[in-house]
């Protein structure tokens, strides 16, 4: 039973952190706009995840401490503000687009508009997550996040040659378009590395007591977990590859994306895309809002826990109220929801650094993780990371300025 | 200086990252931490580590721990200016 | 005992070992011809506030006193009261009914349900 919890928990992670409203809106946009060519920015986000996220678990079972309050007792408070500050806002603007996505999922089923549905569909959320438990959120999100399968169904009935999708594993220059197609690229890294996951991954696993009989379940459910993400991420972009280049389509409305498993699936494809995008937003949305509250409260040493009782961990359970708030008022700005994807995920490639970077000292920490340090490979992925996360973080604004996005 | 409001006390926090010179103005380094010992039931003040190594050894980053922080004695830093901690001579 | 590694920043415990706050500075208590004191622990959003700015710390005073909650901006625990020092602090203090989660209580007591 615990080693399903845990697997569900990589899912929940995975799901909420790359079927999400910005993988759905990237991996559309490269498909249309480059066909495979940026099969290789998905690959290398996912690897980099995959190893970032067994740290994160392997930290949190051994030292059965939070990243969060890691970087607070490791690295003090004036360092520690700087990451929490630039993720609140950025959770922030997340949230809305999350509440987005499922306004638009339900507004595919019903006709009506998203501004309609944003409320209600934040209402939905806080009682899921001030109702429910962590195990509940886990697996019922999970479950029913399997409705993505039917992009993997898509992608093999729309029948990709698999040579060109190979080529996409490869990194490539593009042929024209250079500024969108890196900005494509820094968003979909942004968009599949979000500092959120690990808050969330390093929560959930010390609320379910992880310790270091978990860590070979930890591997198994992070190379799960995220390889599944990074398979229906693939295949979106395989399916919007196949559907809108060949028609020259640049998505620029949530609407285009809606008819991406029409031409394979038939009538079934836009109820379909709408039930798994609104699933998987608002499996995001909670996470997001949990992984605030849990990075907030771990900082400042406040009791946190999505198990316990709202009113025992009341400024806990304000934080993620204060977030859905926040995100619903952006909605109702009427904002366009993809532009506002499309920002957020630049703008979590720009912050991304300062969550990696603590990693390089926490993870050789022994007072923390033991005999379970990095070995030479984890440390070269995490020194890795750091480097592309911070040419990210330097080229994404200058990029998104010269039309990139 | 922050907070603490009775005139014989300093703050850690507020110590930490101050430049220390020597009685010739020399910088030594920053302070990075603070060792603390136990004397009956008071925890009493030993030393103060100073400089990049104190702060590789309190980041407990083991490529940077080949070399020893300066190490200063307690009764060898003025503390009346908590914000320019010195040497006494 | 390192005193920025071991002490500062640390999460608080108090008596009931319910998470507390943390640890947000310590006062050191100078004597002549005797070795620093470690007189007292800290915790406090003005604490915290003003290791990034004076500025910030006279804003987290100043909120305090606005909402009114909070009477005390720093609240200080004497060292006799920290009963261990290990990867947590703990505190020979009734949290809940102590300036440490003042607001904690305001909250548990303004919201409703369970």
């Amino acid at each position: 039973m615990k080693n399903i919890g845990q697997i569900a928990l990589g899912i929940l992670t995975a799901i909420g952190g790359f079927l999400e409203v910005g993988t759905m809106a990237t991996s559309a946009q490269a498909g249309a706009s480059f066909r495979f060519s940026l099969i290789w920015a998905l690959l290398l986000g996912a690897v980099c995840l995959i190893f970032l996220i067994e740290m994160t678990g392997r930290h949190a079972a051994v030292s059965k401490h939070s990243l969060s309050g890691a970087v607070r007792e490791r690295f003090g408070f004036p360092f520690s503000v700087v990451p929490r500050t630039a993720d609140i806002i950025v959770n922030m603007l997340l949230v809305g687009a999350e509440i987005g996505g499922v306004a638009f999922a339900i507004k595919l089923l019903t006709g009506y508009p998203i501004m309609v549905w944003a409320i209600p569909a934040a209402i939905v959320m806080w009682l899921l997550i001030w109702l429910s438990t962590l195990n509940i959120i886990e697996y019922s999100t999970a479950g029913l996040g399997m409705f993505a399968i039917a992009f993997i169904v898509a992608a093999v009935k729309s029948h990709p040659p698999l040579h060109d999708v190979a080529r996409g594993f490869v990194p490539s220059l593009p042929r024209d378009d250079a500024a969108h197609y890196w900005f494509l690229a820094i968003s979909i890294i942004g968009a599949n590395v979000s500092p959120y996951m690990f808050h969330f991954y390093s929560s959930g696993a010390i609320e379910e007591k992880w310790d270091e009989k978990s860590l070979t379940m930890n591997r198994v459910t992070s190379l799960i977990g995220m390889g599944f993400g990074a398979a229906i991420a693939l295949t979106v972009i395989i399916c919007s590859a196949m559907v809108f280049h060949p028609l020259h389509i640049q998505i620029d409305k949530y609407e285009q994306i809606a008819f991406v498993l029409v031409p394979t699936l038939g009538k079934w494809g836009i109820p379909l895309f709408a039930i798994i995008l609104g699933i998987c937003c608002l499996g995001a949305a909670c996470e997001i809002s949990l992984a605030t509250a849990y990075e907030l409260a771990q900082a400042l040493g406040w009791n946190w826990g999505e198990d316990k009782k709202p009113k025992q961990e009341a400024r806990f359970a304000l934080t993620y109220t204060i977030m859905l708030i926040v995100g619903t008022i952006l909605m109702l700005t009427g904002i366009d929801p993809l532009k506002l994807t499309m920002l957020t995920m630049a703008l979590t490639a720009v912050v991304l650094p300062l969550t990696v970077i603590p990693f390089i000292v926490l993870m050789n920490d022994e007072h923390y993780v033991g005999k379970h340090t990095n070995g030479p490979i984890g440390n070269t992925v995490v020194v890795f990371t750091i480097v592309l996360t911070s040419i990210v973080a330097i080229v994404t604004i200058p990029l998104e300025i010269m039309g990139g996005s | 200086m922050a907070a603490s409001t009775h005139p014989r006390e300093v703050n850690v926090e507020q110590l930490l990252g101050r430049q220390v010179v020597d009685e010739n103005g020399k910088h030594l380094g920053h302070i990075e931490e603070i060792i603390a010992e136990r004397a009956g039931k008071d925890l009493v003040v030993k030393e103060f580590h100073v400089g990049r190594a104190a702060l590789a050894e309190r980041l407990s980053f083991g490529l940077l721990r080949a070399h020893k922080p300066h190490r200063i004695k307690w009764s060898d830093l003025d503390l009346s200016d908590p914000k320019h901690p010195r040497l006494k001579k | 005992m390192k005193l920025v590694n071991d002490l500062l920043d640390k999460q608080l415990l108090d008596r009931k070992k319910v998470k507390a706050g943390r640890v947000d500075g310590i006062i050191l208590e100078l004597r002549d011809d005797q070795p620093p004191r470690v007189a007292a622990i800290e915790s406090g959003f003005a604490v915290v506030a003003a290791r990034v700015s004076e500025r910030w710390a006279r804003l987290a005073v100043a909120i305090g006193k606005r909402l009114g909650v909070r009477k005390t901006p720093r609240y200080r625990i004497p060292w006799e009261k920290v009963t261990d020092v290990g990867f947590d602090i703990e505190v020979d203090v009734d949290g809940i009914n102590s300036p440490l989660m003042v607001w904690e209580k305001w909250l548990r007591q303004h919201i409703p349900g369970k």
